[in-house]
């Protein structure tokens, strides 16, 4: 029966202008890291990196921006922002009431930060489901932003080789459907491997200090300080081989789906290689899998909702068609839905 | 996977001639980098199914030693 639930409504997104390519990284490190290697381990040809003094809000405003001229809504209509990042502009106060004043939002907006990463988007996009279908607020904006390039150092091949900065914001309201548009969800969290993807320093637990910013020579010719970001690839790896097939399994259960019955999979764009194998190892179609990180690279929580944009732009997806999100990463933190195109 | 299998893949990883690739081949220092274990993770998974720690991975001095975590991780 035809009723109003809650839908992904639209979505737009903003990269910032500064590319930087395999050449350059190539070019950067000598011979052992050519461009060509670079692109077909980690399927990126270009990541892009906000400018000094660009910040994640300046990213999300663009991005919310868009979305606004594209006629999804009014800023006046929007009565909760949700911003996921863990590139916030200060410490506090938390950077979503920064953008309820320069989004021009009223004033009766709710606006909250949810510090995660990869799997952000889910989690907030089951926050925002909850709050429309609860008829606590009719149009909620989820923005994810970050801007990781700052926290990595330029001479750690592991990760300025994957992450990129992005920001998009996705409208999430009521619409008049038969079914539900955005279907049950799946949530995992595993803190003991926190260690493997983390910041070690810039939080209460170890400040800043002149040691946090040293320079040191780590693992594979490496460099990085405290202060930079660490990912220990292999166990990152190892946690998603064990997190996303369950993950998988457990969304279709809830769902009362099959793998055949998915019309097209948008797993966090982490890495080609990851991907790949996460593919395989589910017997999931090369032409119902995403696989879009050639222009952009890893952007954390952005990269389901700016994949979910280009499927639906470029005609992958279409309306009616039902899609698994998977986001996994930092924390350690994982979350699966299956939502329905609308 | 059989075994020979297995070491004919891993040859391809460590991008080594698969006939010197053996049980008894040293993994000596740099040889499995971190973009190779993530890949002999890969392929035990793939053929296998065991998933192994990177730690105890990146820990093998020989190939041997690889296929003993693997049949350790197989019986648990």
């Amino acid at each position: 029966m035809s009723q109003k639930r809650p839908a992904i409504r639209a979505i737009a997104s903003h990269l910032p202008e500064i590319a930087v390519t395999n050449d350059q990284l190539a070019g950067e490190w000598g011979s052992e890291w050519p461009a060509a290697k670079i692109l077909a381990k980690t399927g990126i040809a270009v990541r892009y990196q906000a400018a000094d003094g660009e910040c994640a809000s300046d990213l999300a405003v663009k991005a919310a921006l868009k979305l606004i001229e594209n006629g999804a809504c009014t800023a006046g209509e929007i009565d909760f922002l949700l911003l996921c990042t863990q590139t916030p502009d200060y410490i506090l106060p938390p950077t979503a009431c920064l953008l309820q004043d320069r989004l021009g939002l009223k004033t009766s907006c709710g606006a909250l930060d949810i510090n995660l990463g990869c799997s952000g988007f889910l989690y907030g996009l089951a926050m925002a489901k909850s709050l429309v279908a609860s008829s606590t607020c009719r149009n909620v904006l989820l923005i994810t932003a970050d801007t990781y390039t700052k926290l990595v150092n330029r001479r750690d091949r592991s990760v300025r080789t994957l992450f990129g900065d992005g920001a998009a914001a996705t409208l999430i309201s009521a619409v008049d459907v038969d079914c539900e548009p955005i279907g049950p969800f799946v949530f995992g969290t595993d803190g003991k491997g926190a260690r493997h993807l983390m910041v070690p320093a810039g939080g209460m637990r170890t400040p800043i200090t002149p040691e946090a910013v040293v320079e040191k020579d780590v693992e594979g010719g490496n460099r990085r300080s405290a202060s930079n970001l660490f990912m220990n690839g292999a166990e990152i790896f190892n946690f998603t081989l064990r997190a996303v097939p369950e993950a998988v399994r457990e969304i279709l259960a809830k769902s009362g789906m099959t793998m055949q019955d998915v019309d097209y999979f948008v797993f966090h764009q982490a890495s080609k290689f990851m991907l790949d194998h996460l593919r395989a190892k589910l017997g999931i179609p090369e032409n119902k899998f995403c696989l879009d990180l050639e222009n952009g690279g890893n952007t954390v929580s952005t990269t389901i909702p700016l994949a979910l944009e280009r499927a639906k732009a470029s005609g992958r997806v279409k309306v009616g068609d039902r899609v698994m999100l998977v986001g996994f990463g930092v924390g350690l933190s994982w979350a699966a839905t299956i939502i329905t195109i609308t | 996977m059989t075994t020979s299998e297995f070491l004919a893949e891993l040859a391809t990883v460590l991008q080594k001639d698969p006939m010197e690739v053996t049980e008894s081949y040293s993994l000596k220092e740099g040889v499995l980098d971190s973009m190779a274990v993530l890949e002999v993770i890969a392929l035990i998974d793939r053929g296998y199914g065991v998933t192994l720690p990177a730690d105890k991975l990146s820990g093998c001095r020989s190939v041997g030693e690889i296929l003993s975590l693997i049949k350790m991780g197989k019986g648990s």
